[in-house]
């Protein structure tokens, strides 16, 4: 599972992720950048990685899930 | 280039912009020696005299196009002012600063206006009045029979009337706007500027005024509510110089982009095919067409406000910076092979033709679909396609801010 974090306060709406990413990225009615869903799965990396590089405000960030260990 | 490897001293200040020898279609070849030898170069405007850094490399750019210490003050004496930009009436209060020339938390605030006007979504919904348009001067196109200029025909045109539609303003009122951007990216004089100015100032408050008391369904009327919503904050004049952003943006840029995108287009025959071949990607083939012509080559400018280093060069406030997009998106640590046009590129969509942060190109999305239309629709109904004289003999305009040709005559 792949966990995906918007900087609100840095997106200016241009766009660019939806255009890279469309399977894991909308807008939401002020243009800024909403998931489609949550927690986008493993086939959906590559839109992710090329929606972060486009991003030109770099609001986008991927955070792995660690795998979980019990001890 | 004998010069540049001979006299390589951190002293050194060319002028700008770079000589465009070689092949037009082609970044300036001085800039592919600077991103390797001095990525942070003196230079010194051939318009006005007053000297700035030159960034060539992608990276440095992102740095500083991200870093708010280097702002878009264009009344800053250091600001690399390229253009007859009427400084005196800005003070004056006569002419007002479009998004270009703003900084946040102002910047931001106006932007963020304006962006709901622009998704994906809105833009995808005019994608089918898009292609009516496209295809009612094609239709044109082939009645004439060729050779025609491709300019006059088709990429002045749709930027146009796109536009008059979104702001539901008379056709008529084109060459009014063209007017106005002309005086001001060209070589008009202030009075000039003045005057245009004057007239689209008269038309936009005009506009403003009867859509406050009767919103309609438009892109002024959709600023006025938002405006509302939000508190009310912004006044008439911001209103206009909002549409002024988008007039400013929609026109020459979109209009040059467009045709040097058909030149490369049409000089790449292997590469039209694969697009003739496979539409879907399109928009692929736009993100590598926009990232290979880059026409707004080195309109992106800012002015530091702070002393900040960029690529290891101390630059101290006050001095101005220009970025080379051309340069950027020829950098092969981002683009491999990057003087070769291919649609099949990965990170085409890196691309920062349309700039780099905050500033990103508020049309991008709209500009990219019409282009997408443009190209798809053009290579689907006219198959034979082609240049109608060699690209040594084309008009390309000349020390103008916004690379593009006076004329691109095809035939079929």
């Amino acid at each position: 599972m792949l966990q995906v974090i918007i900087d609100k306060d840095v997106c200016v709406a241009c766009g660019a992720c939806v255009l890279s990413g469309p399977d894991v990225f909308d807008q939401n009615e002020d243009g800024q950048a909403v998931l489609v869903v949550d927690e986008p799965g493993e086939s959906l990396r590559d839109q992710i990685l090329e929606s972060i590089e486009a991003c030109p405000v770099q609001a986008l960030s991927l955070v792995e899930h660690a795998v979980a260990t019990a001890e | 280039m004998t010069e540049l490897t001979t006299a390589r001293s951190e002293t050194t200040v060319r002028a700008f912009p770079l000589p465009r020898t070689g092949c037009p279609m082609q970044p300036a070849p001085d800039y592919a020696v600077l991103r390797e030898t001095e990525p942070v170069s003196r230079v010194k405007l051939t318009f006005n005299g007053r000297e700035a850094w030159l960034l060539t490399r992608y990276e440095d750019m992102q740095q500083m196009l991200r870093d708010p210490r280097f702002e878009s003050d264009i009344a800053d004496p250091g600001y690399p002012l390229q253009f007859g930009f009427p400084l005196e009436l800005l003070e004056q209060g006569i002419v007002q600063r479009t998004l270009f020339h703003m900084d946040p938390p102002v910047h931001t605030q106006h932007r963020m206006m304006l962006m709901p006007e622009m998704t994906a979504k809105k833009v995808e919904a005019m994608r089918p009045r898009t292609q009516e348009i496209v295809d009612e001067l094609i239709d044109a196109m082939l009645a004439q029979g060729g050779p025609v200029d491709i300019i006059s025909a088709l990429t002045m045109p749709l930027p146009s009337v796109a536009m008059t539609e979104l702001l539901d303003v008379p056709r008529d009122q084109t060459d009014l706007f063209y007017r106005w951007i002309t005086s001001l990216v060209t070589q008009g004089t202030p009075e000039e500027h003045a005057a245009a100015n004057t007239e689209v100032e008269i038309l936009l408050h005009r506009l403003i005024a009867e859509r406050t008391e009767k919103p309609a369904d438009d892109l002024i009327s959709s600023l006025i509510l938002r405006n509302q919503e939000r508190g009310g904050d912004l006044g008439p004049t911001d209103i206009s110089a909002l549409v002024r952003t988008m007039i400013a943006g929609g026109h020459e840029s979109t209009m040059n982009g467009m045709t040097m995108a058909v030149l490369v287009l049409l000089s790449h025959p292997e590469q039209a095919a694969i697009l003739r071949e496979k539409p879907e990607l399109a928009g692929q083939a736009v993100d590598e067409l926009m990232r290979f012509s880059s026409v707004a080559d080195h309109g992106t400018v800012r002015v530091a406000k702070e002393d900040a280093e960029i690529g290891g060069q101390l630059i101290r406030k006050g001095e101005g910076v220009i970025c080379s997009l051309t340069a950027a998106n020829h950098d092969p640590r981002v683009f491999a092979d990057p003087n070769t046009l291919d649609f099949h590129r990965k990170e085409a969509a890196q691309n920062i033709a349309f700039g780099y942060g905050h500033h990103r190109c508020a049309g991008q999305v709209l500009v990219r679909m019409q282009m997408e239309v443009v190209f798809t629709t053009l290579l689907r109904r006219i198959p034979g396609l082609r240049l109608a004289k060699p690209v040594e003999e084309l008009p390309f305009k000349e020390k103008a801010l916004i690379d593009g040709l006076h004329e691109l005559p095809v035939t079929w």
